[in-house]
């Protein structure tokens, strides 16, 4: 206990006899006013000094350009976000943003449609105008995939295949036609129009979580015409 | 562009922090480095490289009081003045023995007994070499642990408890040299 007072006392004592040495040290230093009529800095050693301080201005610049641009992205990104949420409330919006992605290769176009969850798998659809002689003769479903098939007296053909969005993707050979799109109730409808005499029309488009390719010899106008009328059943 | 321009602003205030610590202390930190050196040319190497120590660690050392930023400035560049020196001179260190540490007490309690013998104390605690005055001057005056000393001066941490205790060794040495010349 004596010997443990002791220490501490010592250790006091040297607390305050350093500090008081270290006051005495900074307090005996002259001003810089003084210092400056007795020294000379040579120019080597200012111009290091100044390109020392100038490196470190840039670093400090870069770090904190880097830190405000990643601030400022994660806000134009949040803000985008909420901006493009709002506009696809709009059903417009989202017709003319459109749920098919297009790929175009050499020779046809294929389309691939993003999986809808609300699509009712088990949904019939029927076609409410059918050309002038045409009657359905054939129905094939398979699995969530169905075909209906209209034929006139001529044996002409149409054919409407449809399914799920997420089930089905269609390839069209695009080669003989010229492409063309429209609108109608909202919804895009992508056009094939032959430009060759043996070419069917073709019409592809999307509606209510269904991917729907509506295509025959029949003229182009005619075939929109059906599509406009597709309803479920 | 507003990112920029604030960018700028804040680069501008930081700046001119250290542009200020450059104006107003570098004679006197060449001065101290002086000190030791007796070298101009050692002493403007030494203040450089101990203004690379202040902008390494810069958040710790603009957040200090005026004060306390002086001393701190002064320490590093005697700290930097002692290894240019000592790198010069192609001195080396005492090998670091950690057992000393086990055996010895210190105890000055006996020796400060009046006024006279407390000033030298002091007297005795300015003629300690520079490298054991740096670490009590970060010990005591800073009240830095051992840890932050040894990042400080850039050194292992089981340095700095033998540089304490050996200083502490040396000091009772001359508190007795100057108790028997006085006695």
């Amino acid at each position: 206990m004596v010997s443990e007072n002791k220490a501490n006392l010592s250790e006091a004592l040297l607390r305050s006899a350093v500090i008081d040495d270290h006051i005495n040290e900074l307090e005996s230093i002259p001003t810089e006013e003084e210092l400056k009529a007795r020294y000379t800095i040579s120019h080597h050693h200012e111009v290091r000094m100044k390109a020392l301080l100038r490196k470190e201005q840039y670093r400090i610049l870069r770090y904190t350009i880097f830190n405000n641009a990643k601030r400022a992205a994660i806000f134009a990104i949040i803000l985008s976000a909420l901006f493009f949420g709002m506009l696809m409330t709009n059903s417009e919006v989202r017709a003319s943003v459109s749920n098919v992605i297009s790929e175009w290769f050499d020779g046809f176009t294929r389309f691939i449609f993003p999986d809808n969850p609300t699509a009712h798998e088990s949904t019939e659809w029927v076609i409410g105008f059918v050309p002038d002689g045409f009657v359905k003769t054939e129905r094939i479903d398979i699995g969530y995939s169905s075909l209906i098939v209209y034929a006139n007296v001529d044996n002409i053909e149409v054919m409407l295949h449809y399914a799920p969005t997420g089930y089905i993707s269609f390839a069209v050979d695009d080669e003989q036609a010229e492409f063309e799109r429209t609108y109608f109730n909202g919804i895009e409808f992508h056009m094939f129009v032959p430009m060759a005499e043996n070419y069917p029309s073709r019409i592809i488009w999307t509606q209510d979580g269904f991917a729907f390719l509506l295509e025959g010899h029949v003229s182009i106008d005619e075939l929109l015409r059906m599509a406009h009328t597709v309803t479920k059943k | 562009m507003l990112f920029l321009y604030l960018s700028a602003l804040e680069t501008e205030d930081e700046r001119s922090k250290m542009a200020e610590i450059y104006e107003t202390l570098h004679y006197t930190c060449l001065s101290v480095a002086m000190r030791i050196t007796k070298n101009q040319a050692m002493a403007e190497d030494a203040v450089h490289n101990a203004f690379i120590s202040l902008i390494k660690h810069k958040e710790k050392y603009l957040s200090l009081s005026r004060c306390k930023l002086r001393s701190q400035i002064v320490i590093i560049v005697k700290n930097k003045a002692i290894d240019l020196l000592r790198g010069e001179k192609n001195i080396s260190e005492e090998p670091i023995d950690e057992s000393d540490i086990i055996s010895y007490e210190f105890d000055i309690s006996e020796h400060i007994i009046s006024k006279e013998a407390y000033k030298e104390l002091v007297d005795c605690v300015s003629l300690l070499p520079e490298h054991y005055k740096v670490v009590f001057q970060l010990r005591y005056y800073h009240e830095l642990s051992n840890k932050e000393i040894a990042e400080m001066l850039d050194e292992p941490q089981r340095h700095i408890s033998v540089k304490i205790h050996r200083a502490k060794k040396e000091l009772k040495k001359l508190l007795l040299k100057e108790g028997k010349q006085s006695g």
